[in-house]
């Protein structure tokens, strides 16, 4: 009772429309700043517009999952982790050998009472080998 | 804008050759559009097409994802627009056109499923696919814009240390890809000016990791302070307030 009443309790502190619409004007800013100085030839309009439109359906996932009872949750490969089948994947043709690199996209697993941790999707990574070969 | 409405029920079977009909005569008068404008179909018309496509069907028929597959169509236009469009259009207006079109590109995207994806109940696919559409969004529109922003020239020491000391403050995952960055030999911001290399998957690296750290994972300062009031009230207070809770 007392965690579904923080889970309640913060699901309604997150979902009022003014914090989130503050939440996601500050991290658009945020991202759009940082792709500003890696890919300076980049209109500025265009890294708010695709940073605004990543955050907003990110934050919907993470509002949507956090009504459920299960426990849905990202997670992030570090780097030079051991590649591990079961929670990861490369898009390389080739078998993926040596550690982790970078960790392209975060993979989803299900966390609940009776099953434990489930991986749902693969984390995207990529790998010393591959990145050496391109 | 007036959208296509139509008052008279009509009976299953004619349905999916009705919307067909919809979709040819809209593909025929963007194939004009396409002929009329400059030689090119802006991305306005493209997003228009969409829009029409989507309402009449939508309209029409409340059941369209059943049967109907907007993957295709949007791939139909897609290849009609030439993908790229010359008309500078407003970042609002953009968002609004966008939040019509999105439904159906959505759609598209979950119909693809990710080879190697373990699936185990109805409400686990709907994150799966909800996940597969921003993992969709991320990886093309990265695409799009390095494929657009050639960088010619090397980021400069200064511009490398603010982006280090960003990556640093969105949290864990940016930590992480900071320490890398600098360390690593075999990859760096230097790959982002080299003709050799596609800097796509860094790009996608720091979206994604910046998704981690700021939505994911991020836990605001204000929940912080709750969380930490209820620990010192558990401390405190410890059963009195466990049994309280659970008699509610």
């Amino acid at each position: 009772m007392l965690k579904q009443a923080i889970r309640n309790a913060l699901h309604r502190l997150l979902s009022s429309r003014h914090m989130l619409s503050n939440f996601q004007d500050v991290h658009t800013i945020k991202l759009a700043d940082l792709l500003q100085i890696l890919l300076p030839a980049a209109s500025k309009d265009l890294l708010y517009s695709f940073a605004y439109r990543v955050l907003e359906a990110a934050v919907d996932i993470k509002m949507a999952a956090m009504e459920e009872k299960a426990l849905y949750q990202a997670f992030w490969i570090k780097h030079s982790q051991k590649y591990d089948d079961q929670r990861m994947r490369t898009l390389a043709e080739r078998l993926p050998q040596g550690d982790v690199l970078l960790c392209i996209f975060p993979g989803l697993e299900r966390c609940d009472a009776q099953h434990g941790q489930i991986t749902l999707l693969k984390a995207f990574v990529e790998n010393y080998v591959v990145v050496e070969w391109r | 804008m007036n959208w296509f409405r139509v008052e008279t029920p009509i009976r299953a079977r004619h349905r999916e050759s009705f919307v067909q009909d919809i979709i040819t005569m809209v593909l025929l008068v963007a194939e004009v559009l396409h002929t009329g404008i400059d030689g090119e179909m802006t991305r306005e018309h493209r997003l228009y097409l969409q829009v029409v496509l989507f309402q009449a069907a939508q309209v029409c028929f409340p059941d369209l994802t059943m049967w109907l597959s907007p993957g295709s169509i949007v791939q139909k236009s897609r290849t009609l627009e030439g993908m790229r469009s010359r008309l500078a259009v407003s970042p609002e207006y953009w968002h609004k056109l966008y939040s019509i079109v999105e439904p159906l590109e959505r759609y598209g995207a979950s119909t693809t499923p990710i080879p190697g994806d373990i699936v185990t109940n109805d409400t686990d696919q709907i994150y799966v696919q909800k996940f597969q559409v921003l993992y969709s969004m991320v990886r093309d529109e990265v695409e799009d814009l390095v494929g657009s922003q050639i960088n010619d020239v090397p980021l400069s020491t200064k511009a490398v240390e603010e982006a280090l000391k960003l990556l640093r403050r969105s949290g864990d995952c940016g930590g992480d890809s900071a320490e890398m960055l600098q360390k690593s030999a075999s990859f760096s911001f230097s790959r982002l000016s080299d003709p050799t290399y596609s800097p796509a998957p860094l790009i996608r690296h720091i979206v994604a990791g910046f998704l981690m750290d700021r939505v994911f994972m991020h836990v605001p300062d204000r929940l912080v302070d709750g969380l930490r009031f209820i620990e010192n009230s558990i401390i405190n207070r410890g059963k009195f307030l466990v049994c309280e809770t659970n008699n509610l």
